[in-house]
């Protein structure tokens, strides 16, 4: 079985060269036949991809220890699911898991468009097959998944997942991450078609729509989990820490947003095509970079769980991306320049272009910021690292800004805003953020940022609400309908819009949820059975601490019993975990600390058990009140609906 | 000798699924003129579809009666032009 996995990924990659190759010939020769095979080529490769990966998931379920990276990431104790979630635990792995959702998008992008996009279909298969080539090499030469143990040695028992990625939204998180970041292939080829082929009108845009909004959803979906993992399982109390591979994936999500919106305007108007070109080759680069960043170890990192020496394998390959983009975007670039020019600085164009120059400005911070300890070494000889505070500083003005465009730019119209439409639709939202503002300073708040926050969310929230507000009364006036079916309709036949306002309200109570960051309070004590301590308002009792011994692990389970106004509020029950206990080596077991939270919709109470002294019954306890926060991961759900119903195919529109 | 079997079905398989098209007499290639034609189309629909947003939006009262009219008039002039380069490139074909 291991040598048949092997194989089918040499054979992989022969195919993928062959495909490229294929489609060559095809473009000079124009004998049909050939892009069909070339076509079949890439269908091929997929098939291939998809068997290794299936053998390779069936031996780590089956615990083969033969194989060194089953041996390297799962134990016998580890659980099913985490066994399954090995393959993307690793290094070689998780290379044979981006190569395996590639291939999934392959092979949709063909079948869907067999019978489509004949011109740009060629340049589309050879350069996915190229990525994918890439890959291919990265697994069949430097980091093979069925590389055997070392000759001699036989594996009884393997060395088991680490404890901080047995969590079940570590099992979702990468996966979603990886849909996000392979899936940003798929608009990167067809506009690298686009401009191979010269074919540089709408087309490329109209087939890449969806395939971007997915993309941009599961980037988004990836790195909210990503947070929602570390607020469970880290153990800081936080979701977002500036490392820089949380940036790594925060940089294409910026610059994908950008495109996003972009796309609309060329959609709509035939404007930005260099731009645009610009914004999806940046993003996908930086999807790349994203993945060099994580497997190369240039910069230090919490996600450490796999660094190697595959650095400048990515360097090379993210070199050839930007040679040959950059090199054909200035070969095209008098064919790309669109005719057309903004007709006014108050219009919705304008307003789009506006926040695509602050997302890229804050990508740019954040690419700055991250890459800076690497840059700094390099000119002085002494890394200098960049903290949250340098982050926060540039980040949270900016991050203002956006969510001001958020309200303004559905008030703006196409090509020009008169001074009386201007008046008309911005009165209502300009004073609702006024008393939004008003009411936060009366009840207290002083902090300039978290005032402008809740103000500039109210202003949004207005526009949006009248927006709907708008919508209703004009179906309600003109089809006599009941408001509750008006709204229905004017969503479903302008599912893009009021999709991206749903995404926009999302984003409005994650803004809010941050300001929440802003009140936290924490505490720790020492404290034994019996002890008694408070922290906003609550009153917190430790009642008891019990031992138990798991598969997996030895646990201390401590027992606190919350009180709030003298009534009893919630239990919480932290626990301080030993894994791999019955190891003989000390090194090799694990402390980790599983936290406890209760969630409302207000405030989170946030327990942490950080050690005990086995002596004297002692142990430390941290207790977080984390305001907001739920607002943070309703967001998300908001953002996940609205695009969902924006990416929705809609068959007419009011 | 399992894996070697595995193996040799799964190469029979794969080539004889990619050579098949070269097995065929000549196809003929997509007609492009089709395919230019198509994305004209769709860049009527594209001003269609803005032409009611704007009236939407109009009878929402997030634009005055002076943009709608306006945004109406040029986008109106742009689907002119679209219908008329679809029409000549008809007959051409035709």
């Amino acid at each position: 079985m291991v040598v048949y996995g092997a194989t089918l990924l040499n054979i992989a990659l022969g195919l993928a060269v062959l495909t490229i190759g294929l489609m060559v010939v095809y473009l000079r020769k124009g004998d049909y036949r050939l892009f069909l095979a070339g076509q079949r080529t890439a269908l091929g490769i997929s098939f291939l991809v998809f068997l290794a990966t299936i053998i390779l998931v069936y031996n780590l379920l089956k615990s083969n220890f033969s194989i060194d990276y089953v041996a390297k990431y799962t134990s016998l104790e580890t659980p099913f699911v985490y066994k399954l979630s090995a393959l993307w635990a690793g290094q070689s792995g998780s290379l044979l898991f981006w190569l395996f959702i590639l291939s999934v998008y392959a092979t949709i992008v063909v079948l869907q468009n067999r019978f489509r996009y004949h011109q740009l279909m060629p340049y589309v298969i050879s350069v996915m097959a190229t990525i994918q080539l890439f890959f291919l090499l990265l697994v069949n030469i430097a980091a093979n998944p069925f590389k055997p143990v070392d000759a001699g040695i036989t594996v009884i028992d393997g060395m088991g997942l680490n404890p901080l990625l047995q969590n079940p939204t570590m099992a979702i998180h990468p996966p979603v991450l990886y849909l996000g970041y392979v899936g940003f292939s798929v608009p990167f080829a067809f506009a690298l078609a686009a401009l191979f082929s010269n074919r540089l009108d709408a087309m490329w845009i109209q087939s890449i729509r969806r395939w971007t909004l997915f993309t941009w959803l599961a980037l988004g979906c990836g790195i909210i989990l990503g947070g929602y993992w570390a607020y469970l399982e880290l153990g800081w109390g936080g979701y977002w820490a500036w490392d820089p591979v949380e940036n790594a994936s925060l940089m294409p999500w910026l610059t994908g947003t950008a495109f996003v919106h972009s796309i609309i305007i060329q959609e709509k108007k035939n404007m930005l095509r260099v731009w645009n070109m610009v914004l999806i080759i940046t993003t996908f680069v930086l999807s790349i970079f994203g993945t060099f960043l994580t497997r190369s170890g240039i910069v230090s990192s919490v996600h450490s769980f796999t660094q190697s020496t595959l650095g400048p394998m990515f360097l090379g390959f993210l070199l050839l991306i930007i040679a040959v983009s950059v090199s054909l975007i200035i070969f095209r670039l008098k064919d790309l320049r669109s005719e057309k020019r903004m007709e006014s600085f108050i219009s919705r164009e304008s307003g789009f272009l506006f926040n695509n120059v602050i997302f890229v400005s804050l990508c740019f911070a954040v690419f700055w910021g991250t890459l800076f300890p690497v840059i700094s070494e390099a000119v002085r000889g002494t890394k200098v690292t960049v903290g949250a505070p340098f982050f926060n500083q540039i980040a949270v003005p900016i991050g203002i800004i956006l969510l001001l465009l958020t309200g303004i730019g559905p008030l703006l119209a196409w090509r020009h805003t008169s001074r009386k439409s201007l008046i008309r639709n911005f009165s209502i939202p300009v004073v609702v953020g006024l008393v939004t503002f008003l009411i936060s300073f009366f009840f207290g708040i002083r902090s300039l940022y978290p005032l402008m926050t809740i103000g500039i969310s109210g202003f949004v929230t207005g526009t949006l609400v009248m927006e709907f507000y708008r919508g209703i009364r004009v179906r309600v006036k003109k089809f006599d309908e009941s408001p509750f079916a008006a709204f229905i309709r004017i969503v479903s036949k302008n599912r893009s819009r009021y999709g991206g306002y749903i995404v926009h309200l999302g984003i409005v109570l994650m803004f809010i949820g941050f300001v929440g960051k802003a009140f936290d309070e924490d505490n720790e004590w020492a404290l034994k059975v019996g002890d008694q301590v408070e922290i906003a308002g609550y009153s917190i009792t430790l009642t008891n601490v019990e031992e138990e011994e798991r598969p997996n692990h030895f646990a201390w389970i401590a027992s606190l019993r919350i009180e709030k106004n003298g009534k009893h509020y919630t239990d919480l029950y932290p626990e301080k975990r030993i894994y791999f206990h019955n190891n003989p080596d000390p090194n090799r077991r694990q402390p980790h600390s599983e936290v406890d939270i209760h969630s409302s919709f207000t405030e989170d109470i946030y327990s942490i058990f950080g050690r005990i002294d086995t002596e004297t019954d002692i142990i430390s306890l941290k207790i977080m009140v984390n305001r907001l926060i739920m607002l943070v991961w309703i967001g998300g759900y908001f953002l996940l609906i609205g695009t969902v119903i924006a990416f929705w195919p809609s068959k007419s529109s009011v | 000798m399992y894996a070697e079997f595995m193996l040799l079905i799964t190469f029979v398989i794969i080539v004889g699924f990619i050579i098949q098209p070269l097995l065929l007499k000549k196809v003929d290639k997509p007609d492009y003129e089709e395919i230019t034609l198509e994305t004209l189309k769709l860049s009527k629909k594209v001003i269609y579809k803005q032409i009611k947003e704007a009236e939407m939006e109009y009878e929402m009262g997030n634009l005055s009666e002076e943009d709608y009219i306006r945004t109406r008039n040029s986008l109106k002039e742009e689907a002119s032009s679209v219908i008329k380069i679809i029409e000549k490139k008809s007959v051409n074909r035709t």
